[in-house]
């Protein structure tokens, strides 16, 4: 009741759409049930302590839904005399992130002598400045890239792209915009899993990558106030009442699921085994191996996505009858800058830096949460990406609109990956590509189906034919060591 | 690989054709409708249906008249058929009281056109109104979707085609969410041009039978650019209220005044001679005659009536509608009417299910509920008051009007059935329950309720109540044990048990059985 209760509140703090929007990716806000609340369902058995696939890794798709300002993230201090006077000059002249050998507090961190990371995506590094610190400061980004854990890809995108959040989004989801269903549920096809086979979204609504043709159904695990079946009333229900209830139509509805192995019933089934299994794990208390962050003081998504890694850990470390396989998440907040963006203050204008910070420190904490269980060193994939870069010059507002190509970061574990490395090549600023964005030098499919053939279990003829039909993958750009 | 592909059987036993009929044409029948259907004749009620004019929808419309359109704010929003002027007022006040016009217009006009959807004897007109919506896709981006749903969609739901792209061409919201408002002949803006000859009309890749069958491409690029060049000038800018007009003051390059040509996947060129808002007059009327429109059309009905997967289920249906298309010139009614009475309808059982629309409102009719919840009040300490529904229907995808890609909302099975849905229906019809017939908050113990009462035809015995639930909410014989085991539970064990609106186990069994895999079909 505790849960609702401020769940109502912090709603009633938005107005109208927003509200609901926020909603939507509003992700898991506490992994706790109360303990009496599904005391009177049945568990799902124990099994052995999980272990990652036989021959492939996990993967997490980190989906920057808005349009990441890609060139602020990865600053191109120095790739050629000409991009550097466009970038300070002539494009950002009020938005740019000072290069790391400027006389300045706060600037780039080198990457590789031309590529430097903005500092929020590298706070708790040493030697960088880091203001309104936090537990979850160990480096970020950064401390990842040195110790060859993160791979960076410029200018990437999709070929499908348009001006359109939601067309680009969901031509990048699709895999392509001729496709009818989710790559991510081919992938699962193709590499031959069980329909059964745990996907998890850990929020609202499952993406539409993950949308299956195949009859597969995701799971979305949102916070456990939504989780599930629940019995709603006006007046105050008691747990234990809306629990005796929704078990008593589970115990009709189950046997109705069994009548049939086609499309409703079957995902019928898994739903309730899913959420048989899950709930169990969320029940459980989960102390992570390291600091995620999800502190409104630091994030402007309410510590959606945070949380929403830090269940997939969870899930991933859990005992589970049925193994995960691959999880997908979206990161909102406000990555769509096209007024007051901000740029490296935290006292004042720290859109920007928030956004950053959010996604560094929590991917950083990931790994290595995940890097402490030794079952999975070595053997996880995160996948960080947008449906499109900003435009190259900043606007009349001091933000930045719909662009083209973006960076796209890989982070693996062990050496699963060859990171330390920028990869694909870099257009320049001195012309425009599509919506006066970066020009897309590498599409998008190439690096995920580098990783895929490297790392989950596929083949180049599995890539053409069936995950990205139509793509044509011959090679990748090596970022995947070969299992 | 491929179920969700195949044609379905679903468990139990098919339904009468009478019930087939209200459920695809409609949004299920209401308890009032079950006793009609001992004698239903198809043809008679396709045509009863298509006939709206004759349909009296008066209870309907006073439902809808004397609906609360008083905003959070306080201001009173304007009703359906307001003009773009009287938005304009609306949208000026209700943001200077710190409102939020799009939104509140929004809400009012899922009220109306759900409570459309429950009460209206106009049902198939309703799905109509629900597929034109998606086919020409725009959304309250600007509060000119709310003109547009009354003066262009639901005008011409059932009329010609050709009207209703010329009103859709012309319509603010359309030219503002396809950008053609923007475009100018020098460098035009291509958006609307490809939308519409590849959502609207034609199709990306021919979809008349034979060679070249989704594989003939029906326009080129330069196509789509004389297309955009065409059309320039159809705007609202410098218009009073956003209202559309042609341009011709504005200094158009002479790119537009010149004779153009389009090839359309043909071998032959289309001239357009010069002149301004008449060649684009010209191209609506190409592409509305265009077979390939007529085939895409006559598809994407049968998708929305027949099956989700047209071409390999009912290849002959398609034909019947598109040939209905072509030799009536775009008459909508001849075209649905053709598909509706072709013997592959009646033969669609397990072809279809429920998208959470249909759902929604199928619950509420099957349960015989005649008010619908108000969307518009700022109710959130309503703990199911209208922004909890809104949320309901948020989590299950299909907000009306609110969609931004121009495709529309998918329209097969794939996209509307998975763990999310199996639990949010199930989540939906339990607070649906608990709002239109009282709380029950305790295990052994519910609170009377005279509505409910009316719909299980208290007092009866258990038996009684499943048999009745069961036939307004599924329709069809379900399998014996999940009967027994419903009448079991309702009757603890005795199904000559007395069952009223306080038995405590009333609600939970209205709920479980709407929630059915049984009850998810269409």
């Amino acid at each position: 009741m505790k849960t609702q209760l401020s769940r109502r509140t912090f709603l009633q703090g938005c107005t109208g759409f927003a509200a609901a929007a926020a909603l939507r990716g509003f992700g898991i806000t506490n992994l706790r049930f109360d303990a009496d609340q599904l005391s009177t369902v049945h568990a799902a058995p124990l099994h052995a302590p999980q272990q990652p696939p036989a021959n492939r890794d996990l993967l997490v798709l980190v989906f920057v839904r808005g349009g990441l300002d890609g060139l602020n993230l990865v600053v191109p201090f120095n790739t050629s005399n000409a991009d550097r006077q466009r970038y300070y000059t002539t494009l950002r002249p009020t938005l740019s992130v000072p290069a790391p050998n400027a006389n300045a507090t706060r600037k780039a961190v080198d990457l590789d002598g031309r590529f430097g990371l903005h500092p929020d995506a590298a706070r708790g590094a040493s030697g960088v400045a880091t203001p309104n610190g936090h537990a979850s400061d160990n480096g970020g980004l950064y401390a990842l890239f040195q110790r060859g854990d993160l791979a960076i890809v410029e200018a990437c995108g999709s070929p499908d792209i348009t001006g359109s959040h939601f067309d680009t989004e969901l031509y990048v989801d699709l895999g392509g915009k001729q496709n009818q269903g989710g790559w991510l549920a081919r992938y699962l096809d193709a590499v031959g899993e069980p329909h059964d086979a745990l996907a998890v979204a850990p929020q609202w609504g499952v993406p539409p990558s993950l949308l299956s043709q195949s009859g597969r159904s995701a799971v979305a695990v949102p916070d456990p106030e939504h989780f599930g079946p629940q019995w709603r009333t006006r007046e105050w229900t008691a747990h234990e009442e809306a629990a005796a209830l929704i078990a008593a139509q589970r115990a009709l509805l189950e046997p109705m699921y069994q009548r049939g192995g086609d499309f409703i019933e079957a995902v019928g089934q898994s739903a309730l085994q899913n959420y048989d299994m899950l709930r169990h794990v969320l029940e459980t208390t989960y102390t992570p191996a390291a600091a995620y962050l999800t502190d409104d003081s630091h994030v402007a998504d309410y510590g959606s996505f945070g949380h929403s890694l830090q269940t997939v850990a969870q899930i991933a470390k859990s005992s589970l009858s049925n193994p995960l396989r691959v999880a997908t998440i979206d990161v909102g907040g406000g990555y769509d800058t096209h007024d007051n963006q901000g740029l490296l203050d935290w006292n004042g204008n720290s859109r920007y830096p928030r956004l950053i910070t959010n996604l560094a420190n929590n991917i950083k904490a990931f790994c290595d949460d995940m890097n402490a269980d030794p079952a999975w060193r070595g053997r996880f994939v995160v996948v960080v990406l947008s449906e499109f870069g900003r435009v190259l010059y900043q606007n009349d507002s001091g933000g930045t609109d719909h662009g083209a190509g973006n960076v796209m970061l890989v982070a693996g574990s062990h050496g699963n990956i060859r990171g330390g490395a920028i990869y694909g090549e870099w257009p320049g600023l001195t012309n425009f590509g599509f919506n006066d964005g970066l020009h897309i030098t590498t599409d998008y499919r190439r690096p995920l189906a580098d990783i895929l053939t490297a790392r989950m279990g596929v083949g180049v003829d599995q890539i053409n034919a069936a995950i990205f039909p139509g793509l044509g993958y011959t090679t990748g750009l090596g970022i995947g060591v070969t299992r | 690989m491929m179920t969700a592909l195949t044609p379905s059987t679903p468990p139990g036993a098919a339904p009468s054709l009478a019930r087939l009929a209200y459920n695809r044409m409609g949004f299920g029948p209401r308890p009032e409708d079950l006793p009609g259907m001992d004698a239903f004749d198809l043809t008679a009620f396709v045509d009863a249906q298509l006939a709206v004019e004759g349909i009296n929808d008066d209870a309907c419309d006073a439902a809808i008249a004397s609906l609360d359109r008083t905003d959070p704010q306080g201001l009173l929003t304007p009703p359906p058929s307001a003009s773009l002027a009287e938005l304009e007022t609306y949208r000026a006040a209700s943001q200077a009281a710190g409102g939020w016009p799009n939104g509140n217009l929004q809400r009012h006009l899922w009220t109306v056109t759900y409570t459309r959807a429950l009460l209206s004897k106009r049902q198939l007109f309703e799905v109509m109104v629900d597929f034109w919506t998606n086919h020409l896709q725009t959304n309250f981006q600007s509060p000119l979707k709310y003109w547009e749903d009354y003066h262009v969609i639901r005008q011409h739901a059932l009329g010609n085609f050709r009207d209703l792209l010329g009103a859709s061409a012309k319509s603010p919201s359309m030219l503002h969410f396809l950008s053609n408002t923007y475009s100018d002949g020098a460098n035009p803006n291509e958006n609307y041009a490809r939308e519409l000859m590849e959502l609207h009309t034609l199709g990306s890749y021919s979809r008349v039978p034979g060679a070249g069958f989704l594989t003939k491409p029906n326009y080129s690029e330069t196509d789509v650019h004389i297309a955009a060049q065409i059309l320039s000038g159809w705007t609202t800018m410098g218009a009073p209220d956003r209202a559309y007009r042609f341009n011709a003051g504005r200094i158009w390059p002479s790119h537009h005044w010149q004779e153009k040509q389009l090839w359309l996947g043909g071998d032959q060129p289309i001239f357009f001679p010069y002149g301004g808002e008449e060649q684009g007059e010209q191209l609506l009327d190409i592409l509305a005659e265009h077979p390939s429109t007529a085939y895409f059309l006559a598809f994407k009905l049968c998708r929305r009536f027949i099956s989700d997967f047209p071409d390999t289920f009912c290849p002959d249906a398609i034909e019947s509608g598109a040939q209905a298309f072509l030799t009536s010139h775009g008459d909508i009614r001849a075209t649905v009417r053709a598909i509706l009475l072709h013997p592959k309808f009646a033969a669609s059982w397990g072809q279809k299910i429920k998208r959470p629309f249909e759902y929604f409102v199928g619950v509420l009719r099957a349960l015989g509920v005649t008010e619908m919840i108000n969307f518009l009040p700022d109710d959130w300490d309503d703990a199911l008051g209208a922004r909890f529904f809104e949320q309901q229907i948020e989590m299950l995808g299909q907000k009306l009007f609110d969609f931004s890609a121009p495709t529309g909302l998918p329209d097969v099975r794939f996209a509307w059935w998975n763990s999310n849905q199996v639990f949010g229906r199930w989540n939906l019809v339990n607070a649906l329950v608990s709002r239109y017939f009282g709380d029950q908050t305790a295990t052994d113990a519910a609170p009377a309720n005279a509505a409910l009462d009316a719909l299980i035809a208290a007092p009866a015995t258990a038996q009684a109540v499943i048999d009745r639930l069961l036939d307004h909410c599924v329709g069809r014989a379900i399998a014996a044990d999940d009967r027994s085991a419903l009448i079991d539970y309702l009757g603890a064990g005795n199904a000559q048990a007395i069952i009223t609106s306080t038995s405590p186990r009333v609600r939970a069994v209205i709920a479980a059985i709407a929630a059915s895999p049984y009850a998810q079909w269409r």
